[in-house]
């Protein structure tokens, strides 16, 4: 599953979609005239709707791949072991745990953003 | 293998990070890193926070709105905390443009850091001088 090109090329594309969705907001809001009638005509689009979908999975996938990378190069015996031994026999299990607490967030904040914009 | 255990044992390390002179290059790199844990467990949750709010009713949208256009705690927790999305979106720019080889020389790596530092400073103050 963690095939080297394949999650570098993932990291790289969901990137992308996330800045043209930070680009596209932006200029969105050009239009938005700061009512709360105006805020809900534009979260409720269709466009936001997709387009915010499309992010969320995005940066879920952009994070998760990022958190990973930081995770398995900083949680390990010896990078640990620089602050003290005793740590550095629970690496595995700090670096599971990290890993867990991270895959947990993003399906809560997948779900969160799901119930938010669709219903 | 066995040129392994022919190494030295104890050998002289200088592992104190806060002496270590970092290239601004690499200061970019690990800011980027930093920013993007500060993304994924702040600024996505406060986002995601916001937008529910927003949405919720007029009364929570007219008071999100009336404290976000002052300085306050929460407007400064929330600029901030975008501003720091900004950042790593700057970072992760530059580290795109290197990946197809754009300014990817020692020299420019390093004026290219600073100058994101500059565009970042700028945008910092342009977002708390209009408030």
């Amino acid at each position: 599953m963690m095939n080297g090109s394949i999650i570098w090329y993932l990291q790289r594309i969901s990137s992308l979609f996330v800045l043209t969705y930070t680009i596209w907001l932006f200029s969105s809001f050009r239009s938005f005239d700061g009512t709360f009638l105006g805020w809900d005509l534009l979260t409720s689009s269709i466009v936001f709707r997709l387009f915010t979908t499309i992010t969320i999975i995005s940066i879920l996938m952009h994070a998760f791949i990022g958190l990973w990378t930081v995770g398995t190069d900083y949680l390990t015996s010896r990078t640990l072991g620089f602050l003290s031994y005793r740590l550095a026999n629970y690496a595995d299990l700090i670096r599971n745990s990290y890993q867990i607490l991270f895959v947990f967030l993003g399906l809560i904040f997948l779900i969160i953003v799901l119930i938010v914009i669709w219903i | 293998m066995s040129a392994k255990s022919t190494r030295p044992i104890s050998r002289p390390v200088f592992l104190n990070l806060l002496k270590i002179k970092l290239p601004m290059n690499a200061v970019a790199s690990i800011t980027h890193r930093l920013s993007g844990m500060y993304v994924f467990f702040i600024t996505l949750p406060m986002s995601l926070a916001l937008l529910f709010l927003s949405k919720k009713s007029e009364t929570t949208f007219t008071y999100l709105k009336a404290h976000l256009n002052e300085l306050n705690f929460l407007s400064f927790f929330v600029y901030i905390s975008f501003l720091i999305f900004f950042y790593h979106l700057l970072t992760g720019i530059r580290h795109l443009l290197q990946d197809l080889h754009i300014g990817d020389s020692m020299n420019m790596l390093n004026i290219s850091a600073r100058g994101i530092i500059v565009i970042w400073l700028i945008a910092l103050i342009l977002v708390f001088t209009s408030l």
